[in-house]
C-alpha cells in the first residue's frame, strides 16, 4: 500500500515541478509517464505527480502565472536598487528588462530570491557579466554602473548582521571632539570608480555626461535611520577620512593634516564633526 | 491602536504608482489598507522601511487612517516561522503604522516569493493543526487580531482531503485567528470548480470570525474566470455582500482591489478609467455599508 506524501513532502515536490523545466513540460504536455517514471521510484511521489499531470489546465495557469510574477518581481527589484543597469542594458524599455528578468530566472530554474533583494541584485549582475556579456557587446559604462550599485547593494546587504550597539553612543551636534578617535561607521565604505557618473547617479537614470575621471564616493548607512546616503569626496576629504581609523585622535589627525597638506585644522575638525552627525564616523 | 471601520481602498502599486494615488482623492475612502510588503525593507538589510517608498507611506498616513495587508510574509511554508517576513518584517510594520488587524494568506511561503500564489495550502486536518499553530504564535508576534484570506486556486493543493470552507474555518478556530472574507475569491473558485458552491462556503466558515471583506472583480481568459482584481465587482460578489453583511456581526473592514496586470501578461492593464470605476464600486459598497446591522461589540 502507498503511504500518501504529507504536505511538506508535496511542497518540496512542487517545487521541483517549478524548478525543473522538463519536468514541468512533461506533466503539462499529458504524456508523463515515461519522465515520472524515470524521475521517481517513490509510488507516493509518482501519485502526486500524475495528479497535477491529470490537471494541465490548471498546471499551466499556476506555472505561466508564477514565471510572470517572477520576472516582473525581479525587474521591479532591479529598477530599485540597480536603476542605472537596469535602464543602461535594455535601453529603458520595460518589456525588454521583462523579457532578460525571465530568462535570468529561467537560467536559475525558477529559485526567485524573495526578500532577499541585494542578494538578488549581486546574482543578476553576476549573470549580466557571466552571460550577457557572452552574446552581445555590453553597453559602454555599464562596468562603472555595475560597480557603483553593486557595491551600495554590498554596503546594505552587510547592514543585516551589523548589532545597533556598533554604531555607538550618538554624538551630540556640538560637543567637542578634539580629544575623541573617529573610526569609520560599521556600515561604511568608500566606492572608487574610474568614470565620473555622478549626473547619473543623481538622475536615477543613465541621463547627463560621464566624465573621463576618477570618481571616489563615500556610502554609509547612519545610525537608527532607515535610510543610506552616498556622497562624493574629494581628494581632501578622502585623505582625511582615510586617517580616522581608530588610533588618532580628531585633534591629532587635524593638526598633521594640517602641518601636511597646508589646511587649517579647524577645517578638518568641521569635516570629522559633520560626518560624526551623519553617522559617517563613529567617536570613541 | 488605529481605529478602522468602513469601506476602504488597497493601496496597492496600481494605485499608487500607475494610476496615482492622489487621483482617488475623490472616492469614499474611510481608510487605506497598504501592501506591506510594498513599504518594508528587504531581509537583507537592517532596515526596517524601505528609504524609497517611506514618502509614499507617510503621505498615506497624513491622509487616511492605514490598515496594513500581509502577502509575501511566507509564513505558512516550511522554514521556521521566527526566519519569515512576517515575523522579521511585517510584524514590526503593523505596529509601526498602528493597524489594529493585519491579513494574511492561505499560500505556502518558501524563500521565493513569486511561488507563494500558486501554491495554495493543502486542504488536510494535518495542515489545519500544522498551520494553526504558526498562525497562532504569529498573531501573538502581531500583537493584533491576524485575520487569513480565503485562496483563489486554480486546482486545491495535492493531497487535499477536506473541503476549502472546513479548512479555513478549522485553522481559524483552532489558532484563536479571525478571516477576512475575499467574496471575489470565493466567487471565482464557485465559477471555476464545480464542485465548489459558494452558498455552501458561506455556510460552513464561521461568520462571526469575519473581520474584513474584500471585492474586487476578473477577467475571463482561455475558459478560466480569473481573480485579475482589473474589472468592476460583478454583481454575484454584491449579492453576496448584501447576504454576508447583516450576518457577520465583526466585520470592520469592507475593501475594495484594484490592480494591473500583476499575474500574467494578458491581465487588461489599468487606465484611467479606472478611477471612475473604483469610485462607483466604492459608493456602492459605501451605501451597503450604511444599511448594515450595527456590529457587535468586540
Amino acid at each position: 500500500m502507498t503511504v500518501p506524501l504529507d504536505a511538506a513532502g508535496c511542497h518540496a515536490l512542487w517545487r521541483e515541478v517549478i524548478a525543473d523545466e522538463e519536468l514541468c513540460d512533461a506533466l503539462l504536455s499529458g504524456d508523463a509517464a515515461s519522465v515520472v517514471a524515470d524521475r521517481c521510484s517513490d509510488p507516493a511521489e509518482r501519485s502526486i505527480l500524475e495528479t497535477w499531470a491529470a490537471n494541465p489546465a490548471a498546471l499551466r495557469w499556476n506555472i505561466v502565472n508564477l514565471r510572470f510574477r517572477g520576472s516582473q518581481d525581479t525587474m521591479f527589484k532591479l529598477r530599485r536598487w540597480m536603476p542605472l543597469t537596469s535602464a543602461l542594458l535594455t535601453e529603458g524599455r520595460p518589456g525588454w528588462l521583462l523579457d532578460l528578468c525571465f530568462e535570468y530566472l529561467a537560467h536559475h530554474r525558477w529559485d526567485e530570491l524573495g526578500h532577499r533583494h541585494f542578494a538578488e541584485c549581486r546574482r543578476f549582475a553576476d549573470y549580466v557579466t557571466g552571460r550577457v556579456s557572452q552574446r552581445r557587446r555590453l553597453p559602454d559604462h555599464l562596468e562603472t554602473v555595475l560597480t557603483y550599485e553593486t557595491a551600495v547593494c554590498a554596503l546594505l546587504e552587510r547592514s543585516a548582521s551589523v548589532p545597533l550597539e556598533a554604531w555607538g553612543p550618538e554624538h551630540a551636534a556640538d560637543s567637542p571632539i578634539h580629544d575623541l578617535r573617529p573610526r569609520p561607521g560599521p556600515v561604511s565604505q568608500l566606492i572608487e570608480l574610474d568614470e565620473d557618473i555622478t549626473e547619473w547617479i543623481v538622475n536615477g537614470r543613465p541621463e547627463g555626461a560621464v566624465l573621463d575621471r576618477p570618481l571616489r564616493l563615500l556610502s554609509f548607512v547612519p545610525r537608527l535611520g532607515d535610510t543610506y546616503w552616498v556622497t562624493p569626496l574629494d581628494s581632501g576629504p578622502e585623505l582625511v577620512f582615510r586617517r580616522c581609523a581608530g588610533r588618532d585622535t580628531c585633534g591629532e589627525i587635524a593638526d598633521r593634516l594640517a602641518a601636511e597638506v597646508g589646511a587649517r585644522a579647524h577645517d578638518i575638525l568641521d569635516v570629522l564633526q559633520t560626518w560624526a552627525r551623519e553617522g559617517a564616523l563613529v567617536l570613541e | 491602536m488605529g481605529h478602522i471601520e468602513g469601506v476602504g481602498l488597497q493601496f496597492n502599486p496600481t494605485i499608487v504608482d500607475d494610476l496615482g494615488w492622489e487621483r482617488f482623492s475623490d472616492c469614499p475612502i474611510d481608510f487605506a489598507e497598504v501592501l506591506i510588503d510594498t513599504f518594508v525593507a528587504p531581509l537583507d538589510c537592517r532596515f526596517l522601511f524601505d528609504p524609497h517608498a517611506r514618502p509614499v507611506l507617510d503621505a498615506l498616513a497624513e491622509r487616511y487612517p492605514l490598515l496594513a495587508h500581509s502577502n509575501y510574509g511566507g509564513e505558512f511554508g516550511f522554514e521556521p516561522l521566527e526566519e519569515t517576513a512576517a515575523f522579521r518584517r511585517h510584524a514590526p510594520f503593523v505596529d509601526a503604522v498602528a493597524s489594529p488587524f493585519v491579513a494574511d494568506h492561505l499560500f505556502y511561503g518558501s524563500p521565493s516569493s513569486s511561488h507563494i500564489w500558486s501554491s495554495p495550502l493543502q486542504f488536510s486536518r494535518a495542515e489545519i493543526t500544522r498551520v494553526a499553530e504558526r498562525a497562532a504564535a504569529l498573531q501573538d508576534r502581531m500583537g493584533v487580531p491576524l485575520l487569513h484570506e480565503d485562496a483563489f486556486f486554480y486546482a486545491p493543493f495535492a493531497g487535499s482531503d477536506v473541503p476549502a470552507a472546513e479548512f479555513v474555518g478549522g485553522v481559524a478556530e483552532k489558532a484563536g485567528t479571525f478571516l477576512l472574507l475575499d467574496l471575489h475569491n470565493v466567487y471565482a473558485n464557485s465559477v471555476n470548480h464545480a464542485d465548489f458552491s459558494a452558498a455552501a462556503y458561506l455556510d460552513t466558515i464561521p461568520l462571526d470570525r469575519v473581520v474584513e471583506i474584500h471585492l474586487a472583480g476578473g477577467q475571463w481568459l482561455d475558459g478560466w474566470y480569473h481573480d485579475f482584481h482589473n474589472a468592476p465587482v460583478p454583481e454575484p460578489v454584491w449579492a453576496m455582500l448584501g447576504d454576508v453583511l447583516p450576518k457577520a456581526r465583526n466585520v470592520r473592514a469592507v475593501v475594495l482591489e484594484v490592480q494591473g496586470p500583476a499575474h500574467h501578461p494578458l491581465s487588461r492593464p489599468s487606465d484611467p478609467s479606472w478611477v471612475p470605476m473604483a469610485c462607483d464600486d466604492l459608493r456602492r459598497a459605501q451605501a451597503m455599508w450604511a444599511e448594515r446591522p450595527g456590529p457587535a461589540a468586540w
